[in-house]
């Protein structure tokens, strides 16, 4: 393998193609539901921040992290955009993320790139959302709760994504589930924490220079 | 908010994005990262498959060297992402006083 970077996403071959038809199938279901929701609420305020946040988490997902052991990570950045944008538009941003990584960078397969949308993107914008604004209600609302809130949220949707990609590749008959699991779960533990911090360091900064732009998100009707 | 801060915060926006590429060209780890660690590991890494075709292939643009190949490459990523998501945006958007 060449080059400075390595190819970070999955690549064809890793699942079988069943089990990546049918992940397509799952996700082009919810990037439908994603497009209509955006149409209907998106405020036209929030089209700028949409450009940024794709650039961002474009950006930021090149940057790969040393985590232990000869291994690295990077973030995903699905809850970021679910903070900032909700989570059908962050949807949006994170599915356009992986598919011009996989059209133009050859980053992540064609075939299983609905499962690589589904794995770091939904699962953490409408999944580990949920547990984030959940999160965040406990905590006494957004305002007081949104960087623990998201901290927590951001490696839940790591070590999820890990979880879900290991029951992929077990499915597959690629490796067994019961060796993947443990192991895709082990690592993304530990690249969840740098998930955690680049998200909360990121909403920190957006609190500190355009909290304004927390608000966006709130206007729009659910 | 001005429309001259809106657009200023834009830009910083973008501007932070590429220095993130910039760091990621030079500082980026170039060891596996946690699915392709476990592929080594379970031994199922070579089940990868090349892909049919190769534009700016593993964020080196073809024809330069060193981290100037990535930086370019990331480069063009974070402006295409940007314009590709101000126009989804802006197809979705409601108008002010729209419903």
């Amino acid at each position: 393998m060449s080059g400075l970077l390595h190819p970070l996403h999955a690549p064809d071959g890793f699942l079988s193609v069943p089990v990546a038809v049918a992940m397509w199938v799952v996700t082009a279901g919810v990037l439908v539901i994603a497009v209509r929701r955006t149409n209907a609420s998106l405020d036209e305020r929030a089209v700028p921040l949409l450009g940024v946040m794709a650039a961002f988490i474009f950006a930021a997902q090149m940057f790969n992290f040393p985590v232990i052991g000869g291994t690295s990570g990077h973030l995903l950045g699905g809850v970021l955009a679910a903070v900032l944008l909700g989570p059908w538009a962050g949807t949006l941003v994170m599915a356009s993320v992986v598919a011009v990584q996989g059209l133009l960078f050859q980053d992540g397969g064609l075939l299983v790139m609905g499962a690589n949308i589904f794995n770091m993107g939904v699962v953490g914008t409408l999944g580990a959302y949920v547990l984030y604004r959940a999160l965040a209600g406990l905590l006494g609302g957004e305002a007081r709760g949104r960087l623990p809130a998201a901290a927590v949220a951001a490696w839940v949707a790591v070590v999820g994504g890990a979880v879900v990609t290991a029951l992929q590749l077990g499915i597959s008959g690629v490796t067994p589930l019961e060796v993947a699991l443990p192991a895709m779960a082990g690592v993304h533990a530990l690249i969840g924490i740098g998930e955690a911090l680049i998200t909360i360091g990121a909403l920190a900064f957006i609190g500190a220079t355009r909290a304004d732009l927390f608000r966006l998100r709130d206007a729009q009707p659910a | 908010m001005s429309t001259a801060r809106r657009t200023g915060w834009v830009l910083a926006g973008l501007a932070i994005a590429v220095v993130v590429v910039v760091a990621a060209a030079f500082f980026a780890s170039g060891d596996p990262d946690g699915l392709e660690r476990v592929a080594e590991n379970l031994g199922f890494g070579d089940a990868a498959e090349g892909s049919p075709f190769s534009i700016i292939a593993d964020y080196v643009v073809p024809g330069l060297d060193g981290p100037l190949a990535t930086v370019v490459a990331g480069v063009v990523g974070v402006v295409v992402l940007f314009v590709l998501l101000w126009l989804v945006g802006k197809a979705l958007a409601r108008r002010p006083g729209e419903r």
